[in-house]
């Protein structure tokens, strides 16, 4: 295996691994969270070859942590579905998480991408290997969907 | 809804994903496949080492069963044998006394007189060829030229190339090999044989009515020695045209003059009898084939 020089795997791994395996927990859960980031990192290892430089390495990893994480919630059938909301924690925080949770994953994914790790529509679009529109009408569509569930949710509240 | 109260919301969720572990868990994972890796490697170079050490091993003891099993005839003067019809009424047979190649017989020449790339084609099978081409190449040698006696008169035709690979032999051990053309020329009173002979080593007994050996000399020429059994025998060199030394040993049967041409070149003797009723015809044939062969190679 041919390694570039101007790549160091291992301070990647440093740098990145807390982003990676949080934006894995919002995919797929804490529960997996590490396994899917390792399962990332390991296969950014063995594909070094390929890596040019840092941000190729970035791409490479956000686009196969989604893969791992819908394949482990496809295959694995792990990931524990939201709770309804209890009426008693009726806390805005709870509530925006029970929605999230509720989303599909790929909206989590978008949703993360863009508020927590604020990323641009470029970017978002080079983790999902698309294109900058795609990732503006996909990031406005979670949004949307995310809105709905909180509202459906407070009618359930409410009722 | 505020991208503030989502953030927050991801930021619950994943709290509890631990980045330190993850990089712990990546290099304890990477150190792993670098073992196995590392395993696989030297279980990969022991097993080319196996493999290096078999093949070494069997050359080596092919080395040794071919030096042992191949018996190699011992090269002493050269004598060489030229092939001539035998007289059915000196040998008792029309026939000329030669042995059918074997297989065997062939591999053990082949282990003498061609190198290890030929024995393949030498190992298949058939002894009859349409042409000298095929002949040669079955036996994978470099014929001097494919005699198709090029210049010779009108009325004289070309029967044909069926060629008989021979093995010759006068007391089982191998001395030459023959090939001999079994389509004569066609003409007025006309027939010719032609073989080509490749001498092998070791003293050579010929039986033939014009010559009795056939010795090269220490030019480079071939000597020719008169059958002193054949009172009407003759033996005559002459040079060609290029300068090339051939000769022609001429025998009467009956009413017909048997003149044959021998002209040496590359270790391979190519004589070539012609029958005529006219001796100075059968001689000046026989020296314009030679003169053929000779000009086609110069050229």
């Amino acid at each position: 295996m041919s390694l570039p020089t101007d790549f160091d795997f291992d301070a990647f791994l440093t740098s990145a691994a807390s982003n990676l395996t949080k934006y894995c927990a919002a995919i797929v859960g804490s529960a997996d969270a590490e396994d899917a980031a390792q399962e990332s990192f390991v296969r950014l290892w063995k594909n070094l070859y390929r890596i040019k430089d840092e941000k190729a390495a970035y791409a490479f990893i956000y686009r196969t942590a989604y893969r791992v994480c819908i394949d482990m919630i496809r295959f694995r059938k792990r990931f524990k579905q939201p709770k309804t909301p209890d009426k008693m924690k009726n806390i805005l925080s709870e509530a925006m998480e029970c929605a999230l949770l509720e989303l599909p994953p790929i909206d989590r994914a978008i949703l993360y991408s863009r508020v927590v790790d604020e990323c641009g529509y470029d970017e978002i679009a080079t983790r999902f290997h698309k294109n900058e529109p795609w990732a503006r009408k996909r990031c406005s569509l979670a949004k949307k969907k995310l809105k709905t569930i909180l509202e459906r949710m407070n009618n359930y509240e409410r009722s | 809804m505020k991208d503030h109260d989502i953030l927050s919301a991801f930021d619950t969720i994943t709290s509890e994903a631990d980045g330190e572990r993850t990089v712990n868990m990546v290099r304890l994972n990477i150190e792993t496949h670098e073992n196995q890796r590392h395993i696989s490697f030297l279980r990969k170079g022991f097993a080319v080492a196996c493999i290096a050490f078999l093949l070494l091993f069997s050359v080596g003891a092919y080395s040794i069963y071919q030096s042992l099993s191949v018996k190699i005839p011992e090269c002493g003067p050269f004598d060489y044998v030229v092939q001539v019809d035998a007289d059915e009424d000196q040998t008792g047979s029309s026939e000329p006394e030669m042995i059918t190649l074997s297989d065997a017989l062939m591999t053990e020449l082949a282990n003498y007189r061609f190198d290890a790339s030929s024995e393949k084609s030498i190992y298949e099978s058939g002894k009859t060829f349409d042409s000298w081409d095929e002949a040669a190449q079955w036996l994978d040698i470099p014929l001097l030229t494919s005699p198709k006696l090029g210049g010779l008169p009108e009325n004289v035709v070309w029967g044909g190339e069926i060629v008989l690979v021979s093995f010759y032999s006068s007391d089982g051990e191998i001395r030459c090999i023959q090939l001999t053309g079994t389509n004569d020329i066609v003409g007025e009173g006309i027939s010719c044989q032609t073989t080509v002979t490749i001498p092998l080593s070791g003293k050579w007994e010929e039986y033939g009515v014009a010559v009795s050996l056939a010795d090269i000399n220490e030019n480079g020429v071939l000597e020719l020695s008169e059958d002193q059994a054949s009172d009407s025998a003759t033996v005559n060199s002459f040079t060609t045209s290029h300068g090339n030394q051939a000769q022609i040993a001429v025998v009467k049967y009956g009413n017909l003059y048997h003149a044959t041409g021998y002209y040496m070149e590359g270790g391979i003797i190519y004589s070539y009898t012609v029958i005529h009723d006219e001796q100075l015809v059968a001689v000046d044939l026989v020296k314009l084939i030679i003169e053929s062969l000779v000009y086609r190679k110069v050229n």
